[in-house]
């Protein structure tokens, strides 16, 4: 088995030590959410675990997942709180995380005063972060001019630092599938944030690039019926809302190395959100929350994009944002929709008790009605994804790609990959 | 005793080691250049997903590091369009002239490449190339750049979306052989064939005959002569469907104007004050003006594409004085290319006044224009209307289309298909990617010390994660 690197921080102390995870615990649980819940067993519940699995990174489609684990705190209340809740996070933050030399992060404690954790080449750093930052655009910012150089970010949302609970964590900019309140039990530990640096490698197999090339030609004749935004859409009873895209600019985005791209980058006016031609005053939103952008479109067809991106900004989650909105509303409304979405940012509007009603049942993947949400025979399908490191959407779209899997893992004994998927799913 | 020039003399420096290229271009690179192997990307296509960044870096360093790739996706957040920085293996790169140790060199097969044994990773390189293509190591501090994987590159492999496409170069201009075809033709046609056609000094004979001649005829003698009026009206739409194509592609003077650059390089240059494209229009108002007074084409008389059309045939072959006007003219091309036509042809001032109603436009600047870098476009404008500073600056220069000749060079030429040809209403280019954009998706110019409390807690020595 491969030997992994994982630091431990302490973030009262402000310490950190990095170890090697023992071969027998390595060889038990693999990797990714699997080895989460195991090290979520060794140091208490109090710690949050973010891991990337074994194929993270490396030559295998879609390997972009890096996966957070923690058990609930006071800020996520729900009606499966006791169990160990896994978040995905997708873009690049997956491969700069092994990138910056670590395999996983566990945080112990909490920090007496806001902290950020900065990592790379095997090194923590502990930074004070940028203050006066009302949004996560301003937050950004900051870091670019005064942190170390870094290439992703996962953000603690300034609604989760208001206590809000149906706030959501930021990957970079451009939010994120958490709805089961990891930017809230970051919150509590005082961590504003952790960049990755990504300045280092991840080894591969000289075989895994022709292999990566082989998937890809089997994929790239089902992506468009399977694997496209489009295909997602429907696949969470959207299809309609496709509707409130029509005239309006958009780019396809994929996270890393993936075939099939299931996300868009929307451009829009950000003025007015119809479609104008100055360029000035364009604005941009990633389409990353299916579910949240669905949500949206339902209740303002017309101004879903440039909320989309005002909940991003703000830290919330869309798919809440959206159940609060007033049943009314439209482009002549959309100043007072602002308004409202800052107050709810700031702790001011709907109690938490109706935003856990809201919430999802099921949270034990993020709380995302693509991966939650799914039936009973896509869910091993989506642990797999969280124990190997790959993309869930992924995987729940091309389902035929997990047989090719275990050939990028040689040294990973099929028993082992069972008993890690068993774990994962079992402790719900 | 040995001085230090002596022992500088006698050492071997890095001028033996690596000696300059030639600058000048051979005659067989002036007819058929050297092919130019680069990369094309397409931003509409790229998801930003960086397998290209991955798979170079694996060539690299021999692991999936994207902070060590020779290419950079720089992903904007607003547009969500996103922007690969490589190397375009320029034709004149500006890196090469810029390498103090010479380390950076351009290959006979068109592909610039660093060599690691003279690189000392100053960086100066990367300040120099339009397009920060040189890039440093984020582990390493290593400058690396794309050397196209000796022709085989991995990325345009291994990209799942076709964003990135390898070309050789364009090794026939179809275009180009297009116009010097015609333009043979049109010059054997009007000078060989159909003797003084144009001219207006031998209107009547034949209907085609020259604007600028017939409106002088009007001045000096007051009448309109119907039969040269069809023409003027043949080359008044010819100039409202393709604006100054006559110029370009028929103009027998300008046919000789492009025969003869080809050969003379360009020493000298203009005096300013006789650099205005209005000095044409004066010269179009004088020769109407005297045409007025004297009662005569007055022009016509030194008028070098009349005399061209003039000067074949049994008795009218090279009229020994009058043909001095045609080398002398030509000689002009000493300074700056079609400086006859940019700046003092008359003929070209009617037709630009036509070409006010023109219905085609060109447009510089699409989203696979690589501007920074590039700016072929601009060189090979045998007019000049197109700015290479705006395009370095990362604007889509706006071309005044009454000075454009409409030889399509810049089509031909633009290895990106970036220019376009098209209806004058139609949309001009899309949003464009600014320097200054540039400068801050790249960090550049942003200091990138730590102004936080930081502190290095624990570490593991730097060793990289095995997969």
């Amino acid at each position: 088995m491969r030997e992994l690197c994982m630091a431990v921080v302490h973030l009262d102390r402000r310490t950190a030590e990095v170890i090697t995870p023992e071969q027998d615990l390595v060889r038990e649980s693999v990797g990714g959410a699997a080895l989460n819940l195991a090290l979520i067993g060794r140091y208490g519940t109090s710690a949050m675990v973010f891991g990337a699995g074994p194929l993270t990174g490396t030559f295998a489609p879609a390997s972009a997942l890096l996966v957070a684990s923690f058990a609930p705190g006071v800020a996520a209340e729900s009606a499966s709180a006791a169990a160990i809740r896994h978040v995905p996070l997708l873009l690049t933050a997956g491969p700069d995380f092994r990138c910056s030399g670590f395999d996983h992060l566990v945080l112990l404690g909490a920090a007496e005063e806001p902290t950020l954790i900065h990592i790379d080449g095997g090194l923590v750093r502990f930074l004070e972060p940028p203050k006066q930052a009302p949004d996560l655009s301003t937050l950004g910012r900051g870091l670019r001019r005064s942190s170390p150089p870094f290439r992703s970010a996962v953000l603690t949302s300034p609604a989760a630092d208001a206590g809000i609970p149906f706030a959501s964590v930021s990957i970079g900019l451009k939010g994120s599938l958490d709805k089961a309140g990891l930017t809230g039990s970051m919150a509590t530990k005082n961590l504003k944030g952790i960049l990755f640096g990504g300045s280092g490698g991840i080894g591969f197999a000289n075989q895994d690039l022709c292999r990566s090339l082989e998937i890809a030609g089997k994929i790239r004749p089902l992506r468009k019926r399977a694997g496209g935004f489009d295909a997602v859409l429907k696949a969470i009873g959207g299809g309609n809302e496709r509707k409130a895209l029509s005239g309006v600019k958009i780019q396809e985005a994929a996270c890393f190395h993936c075939p099939a791209p299931c996300m868009v980058h929307a451009r829009f006016n950000a003025v007015d959100p119809r479609p104008l031609r100055d360029p000035k005053k364009q604005a941009g939103v990633l389409l990353m929350d299916h579910a949240g952008w669905v949500s949206l479109a339902r209740k303002r067809r017309a101004t879903a994009l440039p909320l989309l991106s005002e909940s991003i900004r703000l830290g919330l989650d869309p798919c809440v944002a959206a159940l609060f909105l007033s049943p009314a509303g439209g482009i002549e409304t959309l100043a007072s929709d602002f308004a409202f979405l800052q107050e709810l940012a700031k702790g001011v509007g709907p109690s938490p008790a109706a935003s856990a009603s809201a919430a999802a049942a099921d949270l034990t993947f993020g709380g995302s009605p693509l991966l939650s949400g799914a039936d009973e025979e896509a869910r091993p399908q989506t642990a797999l994804a969280f124990v190997l490191g790959i993309c869930p959407i992924f995987l729940q779209r091309f389902p035929s790609v997990s047989g090719d899997l275990p050939a990028f893992l040689p040294d990973v004994p099929p028993a082992s990959l069972d008993r890690a998927l068993k774990s994962v799913l079992v402790q719900r | 005793m040995e001085s230090a020039n002596d022992i500088r003399e006698k050492t071997l420096g890095i001028d033996d080691l690596r000696p300059r290229m030639p600058e000048k271009r051979t005659l067989r690179e002036r007819f058929w250049p050297r092919r130019r192997p680069f990369i094309l990307f397409d931003p509409d296509r790229c998801t930003g997903c960086g397998t290209c960044e991955a798979v170079c870096a694996t060539r690299n360093t021999g692991k999936i590091s994207p902070a060590s790739a020779s290419l950079r996706v720089i992903r904007d957040d607003v547009r969500g369009r996103n922007l690969a920085v490589y190397c375009q293996h320029c034709r004149k790169p500006l890196c090469v002239e810029a390498c103090p140790t010479r380390a950076i060199t351009r290959g006979e097969d068109g592909i610039v490449r660093i060599e690691k044994l003279f690189c000392t990773s100053c960086g100066l390189c990367t300040a120099a190339c339009p397009e920060a293509a040189p890039l440093r190591d984020g582990r390493t501090s290593e400058i690396r750049k794309c050397d196209l994987c000796e022709g085989d590159p991995l990325c345009v492999k291994h990209c799942p979306n076709g964003a990135l496409s390898y070309t050789r170069g364009k090794t026939f201009r179809w275009i180009k052989g297009v116009r010097w075809t015609v333009q043979l033709l049109s010059f054997v046609l009007l000078v060989m064939v159909f003797l003084g056609t144009f001219c207006y000094f031998n209107a009547g004979s034949f209907g085609l005959s020259c604007p600028t001649g017939a409106l002088q005829n009007i001045f000096a003698t007051g009448r309109i002569v119907l039969a040269s009026l069809a023409g003027v009206l043949a080359i008044f739409l010819l100039t409202v469907c393709f604006s100054r194509f006559f110029c370009g592609w028929i103009c027998p003077f300008g046919f000789v104007l492009d025969l003869v650059d080809r050969i003379i390089p360009k020493k000298f240059g203009l005096p300013a004050f006789l650099k205005t494209r209005m000095a044409k229009y004066g010269i179009l108002g004088g020769a109407a003006a005297g045409s007025a007074a004297f009662g005569f084409q007055v022009f016509c008389t030194v008028c070098p594409i009349g005399t061209l059309c003039r000067s074949y045939g049994q008795q009218a072959m090279f009229r020994g004085a009058e043909m001095a006007i045609v080398p002398l003219l030509a000689g002009l091309e000493l300074t700056e290319r079609r400086s006859w036509c940019r700046y003092f042809c008359p003929v070209g001032a009617l037709l630009a006044l036509f070409a006010k109603l023109r219905l085609l436009k060109i447009v510089i600047g699409a989203k696979k224009c690589k501007k920074f870098s590039c700016v072929q476009c601009a060189e090979v404008c045998p007019m000049g209307i197109i700015d290479a500073d705006q395009l370095r600056e990362g604007t889509s220069p706006v071309i005044p289309m009454t000075e454009c000749i409409g030889c399509l060079r810049c089509v031909d030429r633009c290895p990106y298909g970036a220019a376009k040809i098209r209806f004058r209403w139609q949309k001009g280019v899309p949003g464009e990617v600014t320097w200054g954009n540039v400068r801050k998706m790249t960090g550049m110019g942003c200091r990138e010390t730590p102004g936080t409390v930081g502190r290095e807690v624990a570490g593991a020595g730097g060793r990289e994660v095995e997969g």
